[in-house]
C-alpha cells in the first residue's frame, strides 16, 4: 500500500487520459447526459480491459495495478464526467468472486443515504459474492438526477466479507473523482485568468485572484492526499472521514473556481455546475457513510 | 519497488527506534513539569540529546555515508521525527547545522571545510545559526546589507542580522553578507562560516508579544572571518542560498512533523476544553473539525514523504503545506481564546499571542502564496504599483 502511484502507473494513466480525451472532446452540456449516449463507450471501455485493470483486491490478476494507480484513473474520470459507473465497476471487479471473464459493467455500487446501498443493474442481477440486493429503484433522493454524471440507483444489501474492502476503495475512488473534477476547473480557471482582463490587466496578475487560485490548488493537493489515505487506511472510520475531507476540499475548490470566473461562473452555460453537482452528491453520500462508521 | 511508510522495512526501523527511545530520554527531561529546567539547563540538555542521537546512529540520516551520515531517505527521516515526537523527546539544537550548513558544505565546501565542520555538526558538538534576515531584508534576502569587507587573509563583518534562531547557543553562523559594493543584486553576496565566539559578535534576545524570546538580533561590529571559511567562490553566495532549497525538502519532513505535533496538541487541548469545560454552541463540532484538519495535514505530509522517497515531483504539493499549517494553528488558538475557558484561559491567551509569529517567521504566508503563484501555477507577475499618488 502506498500513497504514490507505482512506477508503471504513468503509461497506464497516460493511455487512459488519451482515451478519455479522444472520446470526450466537446464541452459538457445537457446533451452529454442523455440516456444511452455513452453505451458504445461503455462497451469500448470494457473491451479495452479498463474495468478489470484493477485486478483482484488481494493483488492477484494479470497486469493488475494498485489502488493508488486506480485513484489516478478515477481522478481523470472526474474531470470528464462520463455518466457511467466506472469507479464502482472497477472496485466491484476487484472484490467480486464472479468469474473474471465478464467484468460487472453496469453493476454499480454507490452508497446511498443510509450508507448501505448497492447498485445492481437490473439486466445483470447482483454481483456474485455480494448478497442478493433488495432492488428499490428510484427510492432515493440521490436518484433525482441532481448530478446527472453520477448514475445512482440504490438497493440495500447486508454486508458480505468483502464489503468493508470494496466500500473503502469505492469511497476513495469517488473522492478521487471529485479531486479530478476540481483539478479540471483549476486548470480552466488559470487559463481564464490569463485571458480575461480587467483594468487593462489579466485578472490572473492580481494577487487577490492569485491567492484564490493558490488556495484552490492547495485544496486539491490536500484532497488528493486525503483520498489516497482513505484508500489505504484499515480503519473504516478514518477512511470515511478522509474521503469526506477530500470531497469537501474539492467542493471548496470549485467554489473558488466560480469566484475566479466572475459572472459567467454561475451560469448554467459554463458547465462548472456539473462537476459541482457531482461533488455535492458524493459529499452527501459519503456524509451518510461517515456517520454510519463513526 | 516503492519506498513506503507502510512497508516492512519502515516497520522494522520504527520498531528498533521505538525500543531505543524507551530508555534513551533523559530523566530530567521527563520530569521537567515537576522540576522545571532553567533556560541554560534546557539548552545543555538539548545539546546533550543531539550527541546521544549521534552516538545511537540517528544523526544525519539522509547525509551520504562517506560524510558520516546514514545514507537513508525521507521515509526513515519521517519515522525518526514521528517517533521522537511520540516519545516526547527533547528537540535537539542541530537544525541549521544538519539541514543547511552541513549539506551545503558537503556539496560546495572544500575538503578542508568538510574535514573541519561536518563531523562536529553531526555529533552535536557544534551548534549553528542562520544569518539571513536583516531589519531591511526579510523576505527579500537579496537586499542584505551586512558588509563583509575584504581584509588581509579574510573579511571584516559589519552589520545586523535579525530573527536568528539558536544564535544564543550557536558556535557558528551560516552568514549571508555583501562582499561587493558595486556588483548588482544577487551577484554581490557570499556565504561565510563565521565563528560566533568573538567579542565583536553580540547576541541580543528579542522579546516577543508573548513574553518569550525565541529569536535574536545579532550585531557584527568588525567580526572576522578567515578567507578559508568562505563557502564557494566570492560573490556566488546567492546560489548557495538558493542551493539549500533541495536540502530543505528533508527539513520540511522534520519541520512538518514538528508542526504536526504542535497542531495535534492544540487541537486535543481545544477538544478537551470544549468537551469538559466549555461546551458552548458548536464548540465540540468545531473541535472535531480541527482534529480532522490536523489529520489531513498529516496525510499530506505522509504523501509528500513518499513522493520524495520515490523521487517523484514533490515541489508543488510541498509548497502549500507550511502556510496551511501555520494558519491552522492560529485558527485553533483564536477559537481557544473565544471559548473563554474557565480553566485554560491563560493557556489560550498565551498560545494566541505566541502563534501570531507563525504566519510571519520563516517566510510570511503571503510570500509563500506568491511563490506558489509564480513557481507552481506560473501566473503572471502582479502589475507594478503606478507612480500616481506618490509625492512628487
Amino acid at each position: 500500500v502506498s500513497l504514490v502511484p507505482s512506477a508503471d502507473s504513468g503509461p497506464v494513466s497516460a493511455a487512459f487520459a488519451e482515451l478519455l480525451h479522444g472520446y470526450a472532446r466537446e464541452p459538457i452540456g445537457d446533451a452529454w447526459f442523455r440516456p444511452g449516449r455513452h453505451d458504445d463507450f461503455a462497451r469500448e471501455l470494457s473491451a479495452g480491459g479498463w474495468l478489470a485493470c484493477g485486478g483482484k483486491g488481494d493483488g492477484t490478476g494479470d497486469g493488475a495495478v494498485g489502488l493508488a494507480d486506480l485513484l489516478e484513473l478515477a481522478e481523470l474520470w472526474g474531470a470528464r464526467l462520463i455518466p457511467l459507473p466506472f469507479s464502482a465497476s472497477v472496485v466491484l471487479a476487484r472484490w467480486s468472486s464472479a468469474p473474471d471473464e465478464d467484468p460487472p459493467w453496469r453493476t454499480a455500487a454507490y452508497l446511498d443515504r443510509d450508507g448501505t446501498a448497492l447498485v445492481a443493474h437490473p439486466e445483470r442481477g447482483p454481483v456474485a459474492g455480494l448478497a442478493e440486493p433488495d432492488w428499490t429503484p428510484d427510492s432515493d433522493a440521490a436518484l433525482d438526477r441532481f448530478a446527472p454524471s453520477l448514475p445512482l440507483a440504490t438497493a440495500s444489501a447486508p454486508a458480505s466479507d468483502a464489503a468493508a474492502d470494496w466500500r473503502r476503495e469505492l469511497t476513495a475512488m469517488l473522492a478521487a473523482e471529485c479531486v479530478g473534477a476540481a483539478r479540471m476547473w483549476l486548470t480552466r480557471s488559470i487559463d481564464y485568468s490569463r485571458v480575461r482582463e480587467t483594468y487593462g490587466q489579466p485578472i490572473g496578475s492580481y494577487q487577490a485572484i492569485q491567492y484564490l487560485l493558490v488556495d484552490l490548488y492547495r485544496d486539491i493537493e490536500f484532497a488528493k492526499s486525503a483520498a489516497l489515505w482513505a484508500g489505504q487506511t484499515a480503519d473504516p472510520t478514518q477512511s470515511a472521514r478522509a474521503a469526506l475531507s477530500a470531497v469537501r476540499l474539492a467542493r471548496t475548490g470549485l467554489q473558488a473556481a466560480i469566484q475566479v470566473h466572475g459572472g459567467v461562473g454561475f451560469t448554467w452555460e459554463l458547465g462548472l455546475h456539473f462537476q459541482l453537482r457531482h461533488v455535492m452528491t458524493v459529499e452527501r453520500l459519503l456524509l451518510a457513510s461517515a456517520e454510519e462508521t463513526r | 519497488m516503492l519506498h513506503t511508510l507502510a512497508g516492512p522495512a519502515a516497520g522494522s526501523y520504527r520498531d528498533r527506534l521505538r525500543e531505543w527511545l524507551e530508555t534513551a530520554i533523559p530523566l530530567q527531561w521527563r520530569q521537567r513539569d515537576e522540576h522545571p529546567l532553567t533556560i541554560d539547563a534546557e539548552h545543555e540538555l538539548r545539546r546533550h540529546w543531539g550527541r546521544r542521537l549521534f552516538a545511537a546512529g540517528y544523526a544525519g540520516l539522509t547525509w551520504p555515508r562517506e560524510f558520516g551520515g546514514q545514507g537513508l531517505g525521507p521515509i526513515e527521516e519521517f519515522i525518526l521525527y514521528d517517533e521522537l515526537a511520540r516519545a516526547d523527546a527533547p528537540e535537539s539544537l542541530d537544525t541549521i547545522g544538519k539541514y543547511l550548513a552541513g549539506p551545503a558544505i558537503i556539496h560546495r565546501g572544500s575538503d578542508a571545510q568538510r574535514e573541519k565542520y561536518l563531523r562536529k555538526i553531526l555529533s552535536g558538538d557544534e551548534i549553528w545559526c542562520e544569518g539571513y534576515s536583516e531589519p531591511g531584508a526579510g523576505s527579500d534576502l537579496a537586499a542584505a546589507s551586512t558588509v563583509a569587507k575584504p581584509i588581509e587573509g579574510g573579511y571584516r563583518i559589519t552589520g545586523r542580522k535579525i530573527w536568528t534562531s539558536f544564535a544564543a547557543v550557536a558556535d557558528r553562523c551560516y552568514l549571508l553578507a555583501k562582499t561587493s559594493p558595486t556588483l548588482p543584486r544577487r551577484h554581490n553576496l557570499s556565504v561565510l562560516l563565521l565563528d560566533m565566539h568573538q567579542p565583536s559578535v553580540q547576541v541580543r534576545p528579542i522579546k516577543q508579544i508573548s513574553g518569550a524570546a525565541y529569536f535574536n538580533e545579532v550585531v557584527f561590529d568588525g567580526a572576522r572571518v578567515e578567507a578559508a571559511d568562505r563557502l564557494g567562490p566570492e560573490n556566488a553566495g546567492w546560489e548557495l542560498v538558493g542551493m539549500t532549497g533541495p536540502f530543505r525538502r528533508v527539513r520540511f519532513v522534520r519541520d512538518g512533523l514538528r508542526h504536526y505535533s504542535e497542531l495535534r496538541d492544540l487541537a486535543a487541548r481545544f477538544r478537551e476544553c470544549a468537551q469538559q469545560h466549555c461546551p458552548a454552541d458548536g464548540s465540540v463540532a468545531r473541535a472535531d473539525r480541527f482534529v480532522e484538519r490536523v489529520e489531513l495535514y498529516r496525510w499530506h505530509l505522509m504523501r509528500l514523504t513518499e513522493l520524495q522517497a520515490n523521487e517523484r515531483d514533490w515541489f508543488g504539493p510541498a509548497s502549500v503545506i507550511r502556510y496551511t499549517g501555520t494558519e491552522l494553528s492560529q485558527q485553533i488558538t483564536e477559537a481557544g481564546l473565544a471559548l473563554a475557558c474557565p480553566r485554560d484561559g491563560a493557556y489560550w491567551r498565551l498560545r494566541y499571542l505566541d502563534r501570531r509569529s507563525a504566519t510571519i517567521s520563516g517566510g510570511s504566508v503571503q510570500i509563500q502564496r506568491n511563490v506558489v503563484s509564480t513557481a507552481v501555477l506560473k501566473l503572471p507577475r502582479p502589475p507594478r504599483p503606478q507612480s500616481a499618488g506618490r509625492p512628487s
